[in-house]
């Protein structure tokens, strides 16, 4: 049906240019310059403002900081007092602490660890609000500290040169014993899925203008099969949060300017939305742990980009003279 | 002598005219050519083209207006104080301000340039949180060390406010940009709260507020200006970049104030400068560039 139509229509408007050409040619011009005249106006400044948005939905999301480098991902320093240190030293090349394998944790455990004390410590506040949103686990461990130290006999025996009293006493057959004692602990782990907004990222630490990094607590090795301790390869301590965002939509742009020889420069706002937004980021005890701002549901950016003929980019300078008055605002 | 050779030249050249009619018509209109061409080609004439080309609407002259416009919906103290999310105060907001604050309180002249149309009025609720700190009895922990348990308890306290918008990028007016950073999230004036989780009654917390992303408060007053006259120009070299320039003094016209500028509460309120009289002018040195022969409006030393 529909084709014998379409084979029609074509026929009959095949016939109409073979009998009057001229005006066939009209007709196509006057629609030609209607489509023009009334089709939505995508004037180049919008054009660029749409480009640049592709650009920044482009970037990275998985290094860099939104902050700083082109890139989706924005992090935040959590606070030292958000992590438990109540298990003391670890690494004491003679007092070797490590916990024992349980399903909980051994060797393939992998998430987020934010230390840990003895059994039943307190978590903190921004723990507990993890832990109440089910983000991180009270996991109940055995510590076993293994002290390997001189015996008593050994400490006793001082072979002094006294030949009138006899001959040497004899030295102990045993110099040293090891010991092990044990200790009931809870770790504080985020496993899996929830560990994703805490990773360990180093650029966090890194200038700071003289602020202390964040002390993160050392992780409990676990004994693996050998009696040897090893410290589970997918567990990371982390330094904070970091979270990707998408590119929602441009809510304001500048005319895109000529500022050299084949140079542009537009400035553009844009509406960035975190990609998840879990119920725990907007509980007062984890927005209070982190430095800086809380996790933004609508976090808006505005950045200056250029175009030199190969794309845009981001410029090092943040140009919003041009919002104050000739912004184009499209809103929501 | 001078006089009579003058006349005899003139004679001469009316005779020349009437024997050769059509050959002079065609020398005169030459000559108007080569006038009007050297008059078009003129330096002067360049420069004013760049001018009005730059200004295609016309040059402003504008007045300051700081002392009456602004946003005065301001943290007093610890209280946090914030607005509804409305399409104003929403983060994803830029609002055109040209007054903001209590609703007792507002400027002559926001009334007044509302009523003849030139801003909105919107009223809002602002929820002020007044935090009081009660110190209990002395106790003792479970150390044994005394303290004073003390209790924080949150009032929410309401208050009418009033913001006076402007039309988006309105000619008539000036702007001031204030943005929000990046990291540290400063004010542009209206706060919102960022999330909607319930606030309980005691305890002590802060509570993350957001302002817009930007925010352009009525910073000026203009009025069109049109260049009338170059009254010097100057050739100078750029000392970083070897361009050559032109320093012009332009003199514009100013248009005589609107009838919402010549009302007593804007002479009270903004002041009445001498260029609001009859027939004014404003003077303001324009650099050009010389491009190559093409002459571009560089920058002009005014507002």
């Amino acid at each position: 049906m529909i084709p014998t139509m379409a084979r029609n229509a074509a026929v009959a408007v095949a016939d109409a240019i073979r009998r009057s050409p001229r005006r066939a040619a009209l007709v196509a011009a006057a629609a030609f310059g209607a489509w023009q005249v009334l089709a939505p106006g995508d004037n180049d400044d919008r054009r660029a403002a749409r480009e640049v948005l592709a650009t920044v939905r482009a970037w990275p999301e998985g290094q860099g900081s939104m902050d700083r480098d082109a890139s989706r991902r924005l992090c935040r320093r959590v606070n030292d007092e958000s992590f438990i240190d109540g298990l003391g030293f670890l690494g004491n090349v003679d007092r070797r602490k490590m916990a024992l394998p349980t399903p909980d944790y051994d060797a393939n455990t992998a998430g987020a660890y934010f230390g840990g004390g003895p059994r039943g410590v307190a978590p903190s506040p921004f723990l507990q609000a993890l832990m109440d949103a089910g983000v991180v686990r009270r996991v109940p461990v055995t510590i076993v500290t293994r002290t390997h130290q001189p015996t008593a006999a050994a400490l006793d025996y001082v072979p002094l040169q006294d030949t009138i009293g006899g001959p040497l006493p004899p030295p102990p057959t045993r110099q040293f014993e090891d010991t092990e004692s044990r200790m009931d602990a809870d770790l504080f782990i985020a496993p899996g899925d929830g560990a994703a907004w805490f990773i360990a990222n180093p650029d966090l630490r890194k200038g700071l203008m003289g602020i202390a990094p964040a002390s993160t607590p050392r992780i409990v090795p676990v004994r693996d099969g050998t009696g040897n301790a090893a410290v589970p390869p997918g567990l990371v301590t982390p330094d904070g949060i970091c979270y990707p965002l998408r590119a929602d939509r441009v809510l304001e742009y500048t005319d895109a300017k000529t500022v050299g020889y084949k140079l542009r420069e537009i400035t553009v706002a844009i509406l960035m939305k975190p990609r998840t937004m879990p119920g725990w980021v907007s509980d007062p005890r984890v927005f209070g742990a982190l430095m800086g701002a809380p996790v933004l549901p609508e976090d808006v950016r505005v950045w200056t980009f250029r175009n030199a003929g190969d794309g845009w980019r981001l410029s090092g300078l943040t140009d919003m003279r041009d919002m104050a008055s000739n912004g184009h605002y499209l809103g929501d | 002598m001078t006089p009579l050779f003058l006349r005899d030249l003139l004679q001469r050249g009316l005779a020349l005219a009437k024997s050769h009619p059509g050959r002079t018509a065609g020398a005169v209109g030459i000559a108007l050519l080569a006038g009007i061409w050297l008059h078009e080609t003129s330096l002067s004439v360049r420069l004013m083209r760049a001018e009005k080309t730059h200004y295609p609407a016309g040059a402003r002259a504008c007045l300051s207006l700081d002392t009456v416009t602004g946003i005065n919906l301001g943290n007093s103290g610890s209280s946090a104080v914030w607005a509804p999310r409305t399409d104003l105060t929403a983060p994803t907001a830029h609002p055109f301000v040209f007054y903001a604050g209590p609703a007792q309180n507002v400027p002559d002249l926001a009334v007044d340039l509302a009523r003849r149309g030139l801003l909105r009025r919107h009223d809002i609720t602002m929820t002020i949180d007044v935090v009081s700190d009660e110190i209990g009895p002395q106790a003792r922990n479970e150390g044994g060390a005394y303290y004073h348990p003390d209790t924080v308890h949150h009032t929410f306290r309401q208050a009418p406010a009033v913001i006076y918008t402007t039309e988006r990028n309105d000619p008539r007016f000036t702007y001031t940009l204030r943005f929000r950073g990046g990291v540290l999230l400063g004010s542009t004036g209206f706060m919102t709260r960022v999330y909607d989780t319930p606030l309980p009654e005691t305890g002590r917390y802060t509570i993350p507020l957001i302002s817009p992303y930007m925010t352009s408060i009525v910073s000026g007053a203009c009025l069109t200006v049109h260049p009338r006259s170059i009254t010097s120009i100057e050739a100078r070299t750029d000392p970083l970049t070897g361009d050559h320039l032109y320093a012009a003094n332009i003199v514009f016209a100013v248009d005589s104030p609107p009838s919402w500028m010549d009302t007593p509460v804007f002479r009270r309120s903004a002041g009445s400068p001498p260029i609001f009289g009859q027939g004014s002018t404003v003077e303001r040195t324009t650099l050009f560039k010389d491009d190559h022969g093409h002459l571009a409006f560089k920058t002009d030393f005014s507002q």
